[in-house]
């Protein structure tokens, strides 16, 4: 188990050769990568963004019966009510409030005493510990804490070490949380059982749905975690046969770590947005699994009338500015064609080097194409979309609410499943409705007596803050 | 030392200074923070801000380990620089989080450096583990005052028809927007002037003839502490109302409290309060055959600050014929206000102070309540109790909050006619 060594994983610009900052066309990015000159950027000026917290909370904070401890000063965290909103669910979770005299004194005293009421109070089956900067800086001991409570609560008392500065991309968050998981609550070893791991990070609830729906329709046994589980899903975990990732910039990690340990490979498939690519993830799943016939049979059922379905929904060529995850972006553009919609421009909040395969596919699409990484930062976007000529902003960007009092619809599809037929055919269908129907956008046609930014800031290149980062 | 808090619904000392700061147009915060800080605030403080729109917007330095170790002062540097080049405003203020005041950052430095290029930044200091969000509000009122009046300290062309509003706090109170409006113009009927500070109308400028002002309006503990300030410093009269005046008597109390420092507005402030009663009793009258029909007379529980929980709290008992039956108080009452606050309700009533959620729910739990009133972290135990909830405090995240509010006569109407359709909804 080297790889759970650590305290924490290893920060995604030294594992994945990770990028947050970039502007400019998808070759220049792609030669960098195989050139072996790859950059980091940083920006000199920047706008608020996730920490690593914020994703290490979105990794565990549907699984069921757990409290969530975060370790931090009071407004550290406040964020989860947000996410038990977002997400519909109850989780537990505290704060441990860490003041100013803990800050000096030490603040571990204060956790003892909230894991323990805690659990105490609503006898969780796991208890997580989110660190933050504080505690970080301070070096304050969390771990012979939590040690000391699962010997006297005999409960996981898990630590999740972050910290909010060590990685400049928040996705970090997503891994240690992940390391601490299958350090703490899966057993070292699993005998192989006849299903496979669905691994979901951050999907939505409908998204989850509708990939339960296809594969159950296809006969594959599933364990889906850690979105919406059990704790019993995630410690059985180690007996699957494979692992399907859903989004690989997420949930990659756990992959990996559980293909170390226990010996999982990982199901290689494309992403089910859009008809033709829905064929293609199922008949690749049935291919790997021996369940080609279900597949088949499931494809012709569903596949012409979505077909049929999406015709509908066509649009008269219009220009889009697409913010999403890279492992989603070719199967968006290709759907987003089929419509009659042609991308302009596109942004990804990262990349790294195991998302180069799609940068590949965009690169044979349109080695021009202008791609702007980094997460959030509208004031980049809002350069960026003055100048291209976009008709409508779609995405599931963080400052996606920082882009709306602008002229063009944003078809914001953070809470709408984009995945499977199901999810391709609402897609299609919400984005037309919105295109056909833009009464609510005109409204701020003629501009808002109180700019945000700066005229000579939308005169200047998109760039112009993101510099090479000086060591 | 503090306890830990299950559920806690309120922020950090810097996130309360975001919530104040991101109301006043032409101010531009800047946070010297690890990422995050600020984006948790918007999920606190109900919808985004009008055109300075998101949380994501403001700037930040997003600090990370090298700026941890080595100092982030010349990181903070760059970012003031830059904001000024990218983000329109007339007034950046630098607010600190945790981790650049415990390394010990020289904030103030880089700021004064900015100032004396010519930029108009300032700094406040608001490290989260040293205070609360509901601190905020005079720690930047004042903060930014203090920080104006240094480049400008004369006294010239003191207007006294011009008004300062105090103590209604943008986005740690959902209402404040809708309340500040319905002020403006009940002010305004009463040919005044107000300086507008916080919200739509706001601007620096505004801020920059607070010493101009006749008069200040102030509420709560929020809004005593800087009228006094602004007594001592400018000889600015006041008058302080111990809680936002809501219903029809809240309404007649200001205009007297106006009238009897506007002699020669008397006869104008008098016609207002008729009308005023007038208008109230007309529509109170359309609620009558309903009130009595429905039984719109419950047991309730508020759930909020003390800045909101206890004037509403006063108006449903006093004048809209309801059980109070607890006043479950949420922000950081020093214990010398509890005093005070005890005294206004009667003994049927149990004032409770606690921001934790969980200790709230077992607190209604044993009321049992027909309705609550408070924020969405109370929805759990309404849907236990199965009685019906309004939100009335934050976190509101799933309804949209604009420009309605508590005061004024309009205000407490819709307040009123949604509380009695949720009721005949429940029955």
């Amino acid at each position: 188990m080297a790889i759970l060594k650590g305290k924490a994983s290893v920060i995604r610009e030294k594992r994945l050769s990770t990028i947050g900052a970039y502007y400019g066309t998808v070759e220049a990015i792609l030669r960098e990568y195989y050139d072996g000159k790859l950059k980091q950027r940083v920006r000199t000026f920047s706008q608020d963004t996730n920490s690593d917290i914020l994703y290490a909370l979105q990794v565990i904070n549907t699984i069921e019966n757990v409290g969530i401890v975060i370790h931090g000063p009071r407004g550290c965290g406040i964020i989860q009510n947000h996410y038990n909103t977002k997400n519909l669910v109850d989780t537990e979770w505290a704060v441990t409030n860490i003041d100013e005299e803990d800050s000096i004194l030490g603040s571990d005293r204060k956790l003892r005493k909230a894991v323990k009421s805690i659990f105490e109070k609503n006898q969780p089956k796991v208890i997580f510990v989110v660190t933050t900067a504080v505690v970080a800086i301070n070096n304050d001991d969390v771990a012979s804490v939590t040690q000391d409570l699962i010997d006297e609560l005999g409960i996981p008392v898990v630590p999740i070490y972050t910290d909010g500065f060590r990685s400049k991309v928040g996705a970090t968050g997503y891994d240690v949380a992940i390391h601490a998981i299958v350090k703490y609550l899966l057993p070292s070893q699993a005998e192989k059982q006849n299903f496979i791991n669905v691994i979901t990070i951050n999907e939505n609830k409908q998204s989850i749905e509708e990939i339960n729906r296809l594969l159950e329709a296809v006969g594959v046994e599933i364990n889906i975690f850690p979105r919406y589980a059990k704790y019993e899903n995630l410690k059985k975990a180690g007996n699957a046969e494979y692992n399907l990732v859903i989004k690989k910039g997420e949930g990659d990690y756990f992959a990996k770590v559980l293909n170390e340990i226990y010996d999982i490979p990982n199901i290689e498939v494309n992403t089910p947005i859009g008809i033709k690519a829905t064929n293609k993830w199922l008949t690749e799943i049935g291919k790997q699994l021996g369940k080609e016939q279900k597949v088949k049979e499931l494809i012709e059922k569903e596949s012409q009338t979505s077909k049929e379905e999406l015709k509908k929904y066509q649009l008269d060529k219009i220009k889009v500015f697409l913010s999403i995850d890279p492992e989603y972006v070719n199967a968006v553009i290709n759907l987003l064609e089929d419509l009659n919609a042609e991308v302009v421009g596109i942004k990804f909040p990262y990349l790294d080097i195991s998302l180069l395969n799609q940068l590949e596919k965009l690169y044979k699409k349109n080695p021009e194409l202008s791609l702007l990484i980094g997460e959030g930062q509208p004031y980049e976007q809002v350069n960026i979309l003055k100048k291209t000529g976009a008709d409508v902003y779609i995405g599931n960007d963080l400052a996606i609410d920082s882009i709306t009092a602008g002229t063009i619809p944003i078809f914001n599809i953070q809470q709408v499943n984009i995945l499977g037929y199901k999810g391709s055919i609402s897609f299609a269908e919400k984005l037309h409705k919105l295109i056909k129907h833009n009464g609510f956008s005109q409204n701020f046609k003629e501009g808002v007596k109180h700019p945000v930014y700066q005229s000579g800031w939308l005169k200047k290149n998109a760039n112009w803050y993101i510099k090479q980062e000086v060591k | 030392m503090g306890n830990y808090i299950e559920f806690n619904r309120n922020g950090c000392l810097l996130q309360g200074a975001l919530s104040v700061l991101k109301a006043i147009n032409g101010v531009v915060p800047i946070i010297h923070s690890t990422a995050g800080c600020g984006i948790q605030e918007k999920y606190i403080a109900n919808t985004s801000n009008g055109h300075a729109s998101d949380n994501c917007t403001i700037a930040s330095t997003n600090i990370i380990e090298k700026q941890i170790i080595f100092g982030g002062t010349s990181r903070l540097r760059e970012q003031i620089k830059n904001t000024v080049k990218v983000l329109q405003g007339d007034l950046y203020v630098v607010v600190s989080g945790c981790a650049t005041e415990i390394v010990g950052d020289d904030i103030g430095a880089m700021t004064k450096e900015a100032s004396e290029q010519g930029y108009p930044v300032i700094n406040i200091s608001t490290p989260g583990f040293k205070g609360h969000s509901f601190d905020a509000y005079q720690k930047v009122t004042k903060g930014i005052i203090e920080e104006l009046s240094k480049n400008n300290d004369s006294l010239a062309d003191i207007d006294n028809d011009l008004i300062n509003i105090f103590g209604i706090s943008p986005n740690i109170d959902p209402y404040w927007e809708g309340n500040l409006e319905e002020l403006y113009s009940l002010i305004g009927e009463a040919e005044l002037k107000v300086n507008r500070l916080f919200g739509y109308g706001s601007s620096v400028k505004n801020w920059e003839q607070i010493k101009n002002a006749g008069l200040n309006v102030v509420f709560t503990s929020w809004g005593l502490e800087i009228a006094e300030y602004l007594k001592g410093k400018y000889r600015t009269p006041y008058v302080f109302f111990e809680e936002v005046p809501l219903g029809i008597k809240g309404i007649e109390e200001l205009l007297d409290k106006l009238a009897s420092v506007y002699e020669s507005k008397k006869e104008n402030i008098e016609n207002i309060k008729l009308n005023k009663h007038d208008k109230y009793l007309y529509y109170l009258s359309k609620l009558a055959p309903h009130y009595y029909k429905y039984q719109i007379q419950k047991e309730v529980v508020l759930v909020g600050p003390s800045q909101i929980v206890t004037s509403l709290g006063r108006f449903l008992e006093d004048d809209f014929g309801q059980i109070v039956q607890s006043v479950i108080i949420t922000d950081n009452v020093p214990e010398l206000q509890k005093n005070s606050i005890e005294k206004r309700f009667d003994q049927s009533t149990e004032i409770y102070y606690s921001e934790d959620g969980k200790k709230i729910e077992e607190k209604i739990r044993e009321f049992s309540p027909e309705i609550i009133l408070g924020s969405q972290l109370e929805k759990n135990i309404a849907r236990e109790l199965d009685i019906p909830i309004l939100y009335i405090s934050l976190p509101t995240e799933e309804k949209i909050i604009l420009s309605k509010s508590l005061f004024g006569i309009s205000g407490i109407l819709t307040f009123i006619e949604e509380y009695s359709n949720i009721i005949i909804a429940a029955s």
